[in-house]
């Protein structure tokens, strides 16, 4: 089993992903049944059938672990009604669990200790849009999440959940795990696709949008297993009472992995529209002794949000508002100890190293940012080079091809926009406050070639 | 002057040999009936590819499993010669250069004998612990960059992890995937244990070494 720590929270943060009480043996089915697993894939498969599992969605208003992208911003419930309509041999639908971020493990916890939710979500998203086949994308180095999976699908076979004939109504819903590993762009839907294909895994422009031409040029629903595994809550209707916590309508709970200067560092399931504050609290907030400095939110491509920024709302549009977003769900509390600078400098450095080389802002231009961030911590800072910066990050938002070149722009943006004194003192005094950088005073030798690559 | 097209045709060239997709030096060598060498085959190594011919009868020829295919044959040659990539390409009908991009991508894939590898993890813990500095420090000791070929064969790869080995203390540093105790002020010199050879940044690494160490102390989270 994965080893991480699943964080207690609080009565007003409702549990639908990871139960407070999770099964001794999340792959013993029977339990599972008695819990009420595939209660919801009997009754939309008996009584609401394909449009009425669409619109019970659509009217939940959820939204992809993504947000609203483009294409993306009528929520799950549309997405799910263009590619049933969309008319083809074969549709598919894709689980994707391949978590980039190597620090975060919400997805392989989830998989592990609630197989049956998500392949239960899978199989009524199957069962909904037409398609036979559900391909569930996960890591290779997660061995033992692949083990529970095949645990668990084959016993659903066994059951007749799953396989040649769902509860024997002969339709067709077949499982396969498939293993992948090899680059981080694969967390990108239509890299992953690539990825899937046997090809090189260079993201495609949208549209066409996945749900009409994806996987194999067929139609194919992508989402991440967290959306998957609270798809069988909103069909049983099982939300009522909800509502309240959450200041707007439905959107669900998302998997979090709390870590940097917290008390218990760990997984904890939170409800949109939660605050930051909140959710730090969840992991036992900041220790004496530190100080709080900011919060990393979204990963390796996310924005860094300043001490006040604890009072964000936790949802894809105050987020994005503030500069950050919910990215692989990974939140990092910084302290005194550490400079944002560097930091954002080597985030970006990680980006740029993991960009696919497809286009041009992104190859060339993650690369010209990631030297600008190194020239702030350890080199000869110029005194242009905040203009340069967000000039730069300006062209590669606007001419990006994939999310992750919009991204990767947002750790120095945010330092930018936040961290202005802390910046300044690199440019302008070469001083670092948190005593980390070294940066050097900008003299003519410094405009060389070679030291701006340092 | 000139040379023979892909039909065996003579052709007169007129003017510089750059005008002809000629190197000049490669067209004086010709011209002056010596042979020529071909650089993108010079590592070239006949093999037995019967191997790979088993593999693609396996997976039924199919190229939506390329990653299949290229993960069996480098579990059988231990690296992907090019001439198991040639075959591939002849049987499979794929294209050489589609097959080589494919697995040029992926990290897994390697195309010489591997040597050693060490690997860096650049989850944000390991980073907010000085794993930037970690990498950067290797880097310049081992005369390499994350990701890079080794120049070498059997020389040291510098990588990334991953995903950070669970229990591990931050910063992650792994040899051959095993992780190792390596500290932001010690990278240099364990780098230049490993490497066995002199620093490749030969003056520069110890004024690296201590100002990485400087940085330490300031740096605990």
């Amino acid at each position: 089993m994965t080893a991480a720590t699943i964080l207690p929270t609080s009565a007003r943060f409702p549990r639908l992903l990871l139960p407070a009480t999770l099964p001794a043996d999340p792959t013993d089915l029977s339990a599972a049944v008695e819990a009420g697993a595939f209660s919801g894939l009997r009754a939309a498969v008996e009584e609401r059938k394909s449009t009425g599992v669409i619109k019970a969605i659509a009217e939940s208003g959820m939204l992809g672990r993504g947000g609203p992208g483009p294409g993306r911003s009528a929520g799950v419930g549309e997405k799910w009604r263009v590619c049933a309509a969309t008319a083809a041999d074969q549709h598919y639908v894709v689980v994707n669990a391949y978590q980039s971020d190597p620090a975060v493990l919400t997805d392989r916890v989830l998989l592990e200790n609630n197989p049956f939710a998500v392949l239960e979500g899978a199989a009524i998203a199957a069962f909904a849009i037409g398609a036979s086949e559900v391909i569930v994308a996960v890591r290779v180095e997660a061995t033992d999440t692949i083990r529970v999976l095949e645990t668990a699908i084959a016993a659903a076979e066994e059951a007749g959940y799953l396989g040649g004939s769902v509860l024997g109504t002969g339709t067709e819903i077949h499982v396969s795990v498939k293993p992948l590993q090899g680059a981080y762009m694969l967390g990108e839907e239509t890299v992953l696709l690539k990825g899937l294909e046997g090809k090189r895994g260079q993201p495609e422009q949208q549209p066409p949008y996945t749900m009409t031409r994806g996987l194999f040029g067929a139609p194919t629903l992508i989402h991440g297993p967290q959306t998957f595994a609270a798809v069988p809550t909103i069909i049983n209707g099982g939300l009522a009472g909800f509502d309240e916590t959450s200041p707007r309508a439905f959107a669900g709970t998302v998997l979090v992995q709390l870590s940097g200067a917290v008390a218990n560092p760990g997984i904890a399931e939170v409800p949109f529209g939660a605050t930051l504050r909140e959710i730090v609290d969840v992991a036992g907030g900041i220790p004496s002794g530190h100080k709080l400095k900011g919060v990393l939110v979204g990963g390796p491509s996310g924005g860094i949000l300043p001490a006040d920024g604890l009072n964000v709302i936790f949802d894809h549009e105050n987020l994005e508002n503030a500069g950050a977003h919910l990215g692989s769900g990974s939140i990092v509390v910084i302290d005194q100890h550490s400079c944002v600078v560097d930091l954002a400098a080597v985030l970006t450095r990680f980006c740029a190293d993991e960009a696919c080389g497809k286009t041009i802002p992104c190859r060339i231009g993650l690369r010209r940012l990631a030297e600008i961030g190194a020239r702030f911590c350890d080199g000869q800072p110029r005194g242009d080079d905040v203009t340069r910066l967000v000039d730069l990050s300006h062209d590669i938002v606007e001419s990006a091809l994939c999310d992750h070149e919009r991204r990767a722009t947002l750790a120095l943006q945010s330092v930018v926009r936040y961290f202005r004194d802390e910046l300044d003192a690199h440019i302008l005094r070469n001083s670092c406050p948190a005593g980390i950088c070294h940066p050097k005073a900008e003299t003519l030798a410094g405009r060389s070639p070679e030291a701006s690559h340092a | 002057m000139g040379g023979f097209d892909t039909r065996g045709r003579f052709h007169i060239h007129w003017g510089a040999a750059e005008t002809y997709a000629e190197r000049r030096e490669e067209s004086a060598l010709r011209r002056s009936g010596r042979p020529v060498p071909d650089s993108a085959y010079s590592h070239f190594e006949a093999i037995d590819t019967t191997a790979v011919d088993e593999i693609l009868a396996r997976l039924d020829y199919d190229h939506k499993q390329m990653l299949a295919i290229l993960e069996a044959v480098q579990a059988i040659y231990g690296y992907l010669p090019v001439a198991a990539i040639k075959r591939l390409s002849q049987v499979s009908g794929a294209p050489y250069a589609l097959i080589y991009g494919t697995a040029t991508y992926y990290r897994q894939f390697h195309f010489e004998k591997p040597g050693r590898t060490v690997a860096v993890c650049r989850c944000t813990a390991c980073v907010l612990a000085g794993a930037g500095r970690v990498a950067r420090s290797l880097a310049k000791e081992l005369g390499t960059e994350i990701g890079r070929r080794p120049a070498t064969t059997g020389g040291v790869a510098l990588e990334s992890v991953p995903a950070h080995i669970r229990g591990a203390a931050s910063p992650l540093v792994t040899l051959d995937g095993q992780p190792q105790h390596v500290t932001a002020a010690g990278a240099a010199a364990w780098a230049h244990s490993l490497a066995g050879s002199g620093p490749a940044g030969g003056g520069n690494a110890g004024n690296a070494g201590t100002r990485i160490g400087n940085v330490a102390g300031g740096s605990v989270v």
